[in-house]
């Protein structure tokens, strides 16, 4: 049985941080496979309760054992042969017909072109807004890796959506047709 | 930065397939059902001795600094009045619901989760049952329902909760609690202005031992303080959060 005090500083921390943590796998898993990388994760953390550190650092580490079980979850998808696994916005793909702009595909299309290492430095920024300095927690490195990692996966990230736009913008018609 | 810049940020920004509002909540169904799971699962402890363990750190430590400084007994004093946790069945490992306390009267706190159609009596078949206000041995404040002999505290191995357990320094935090609230609630506070506000507060309500924790990044996107309250630590933290989530 689980002493009073592990089970309220245990909910306080689910309460506090459970919604980012879903968001954030959410945001790269396909719904059933999310809900069961949230559950592993504060699994490790129920088991790793001494761990956690206190306040706003609480969310970086939970984050950091997210990105790594996520990372497991991914790879053994890939590995079973079942792509459902829905990178970045690619989840969106299977419904591009139905409202998502052809900037948005791009968008998508661009960050599924990147390296695992810079698509994932380029979420923790712009979808769950982490600082350089945050995202140097998460991901075990300094700062100003971190801070340099990030500058060139939006270099990266902007050469392949310009590349991806190029035929859409700039090719007049006939061109395309050919 | 450029415009290209600005323009990637944006598209990356909008590309975002969830936002954390769409996310299940902690409180929802499947958020407590797997917080259930999760605490009834073996914890592997770490082998650390108790001194240096963190809960001995959060609790011991500054109830025995007090117990030397200003004279309390360590007895009967709750660790966090600020919440107490409501227990369904008169057993500690049955469900538990924590709830925020104002005042002294335990009960009353957690009553109305008996009420018909309530977390704990949802079809409304039950009446509810007499109450038990116990100190578990943490040092939280808990109540469950009373079983056979009304002696459910002792039954359990706790204390009881005589209400001697709320002092005057945990009704000036409550008190202090409350009127933050309205300050910040639904308002974006910035870092002086909710430093300051803490300070009057806390000031005004003779709490003399407390600090101000405003160490937290504020950032443009993060301009907004929230507060955490730290009873045992006796300090309250600004912590950053967007304009949407200050409330």
């Amino acid at each position: 049985m689980p002493s009073p005090v592990s089970e309220l500083a245990f909910r306080r921390i689910y309460q506090a941080h459970f919604r980012q943590i879903a968001a954030y796998a959410r945001r790269r898993l396909n719904e059933d496979e999310a809900d069961d990388a949230v559950a592993e994760t504060f699994l490790i953390a129920w088991r790793r309760l001494d761990q956690i550190p206190e306040g706003p650092l609480a969310l970086l580490w939970l984050y950091a054992v997210a990105r790594r079980v996520v990372g497991q979850q991914y790879r053994s998808t890939q590995r079973r042969g079942r792509l459902v696994s829905k990178l970045a916005g690619l989840a969106r793909e299977d419904n591009s017909n139905v409202g998502v702009g052809l900037e948005q595909q791009a968008v998508h299309e661009a960050l599924a072109r990147l390296r695992p290492q810079d698509r994932e430095i380029l979420r923790l920024a712009e979808w769950e807004d982490l600082s350089p300095s945050q995202i140097a927690v998460v991901m075990g490195c300094s700062a100003n890796a971190a801070s340099i990692r990030l500058h060139r996966a939006h270099r990266r990230f902007e050469r392949a959506l310009l590349e991806l736009e190029a035929p859409i913008e700039l090719a007049p018609p006939e061109e395309q047709a050919t | 930065m450029s415009r290209k810049d600005d323009r990637a940020h944006r598209l990356l920004r909008e590309a975002n397939p969830l936002t954390p509002e769409e996310a299940p909540a902690p409180t929802s169904p499947r958020g407590e059902a797997l917080f259930q799971r999760i605490i009834s699962s073996p914890r592997t402890e770490a082998k650390k001795p108790f001194w240096r363990r963190r809960g001995a750190l959060i609790v011991l430590v500054p109830a025995a600094a007090l117990a030397i400084a200003g004279g309390y007994a360590l007895v009967n004093r709750a660790s966090d009045p600020l919440n107490v946790i409501c227990f369904q069945e008169p057993s500690l490992s049955s469900h538990r619901t924590q709830v925020s306390l104002q005042g002294d009267d335990l009960l009353s706190a957690c009553r109305p989760l008996w009420d018909p159609g309530e977390q704990y009596n949802p079809e409304g078949r039950t009446p509810a049952p007499p109450l038990a206000a116990c100190l578990l041995q943490g040092g939280e404040l808990a109540v469950f329902p009373e079983v056979g002999d009304g002696d459910t505290c002792t039954a359990l191995g706790l204390e009881v909760a005589t209400g001697g357990e709320i002092g005057e320094e945990h009704r000036a935090i409550q008190a202090v609690q409350e009127e933050l609230f309205a300050h910040f609630m639904g308002t974006c506070v910035a870092r002086e202005e909710a430093t300051a506000l803490v300070k009057q507060s806390l000031r005004r309500h003779g709490l003399v031992g407390w600090r101000v924790d405003a160490a937290g990044q504020f950032t443009t996107n993060r301009p907004c303080a929230t507060l955490a309250y730290n009873f045992p630590g006796r300090t309250i933290t600004l912590v950053p959060t967007s304009s949407e989530r200050s409330s």
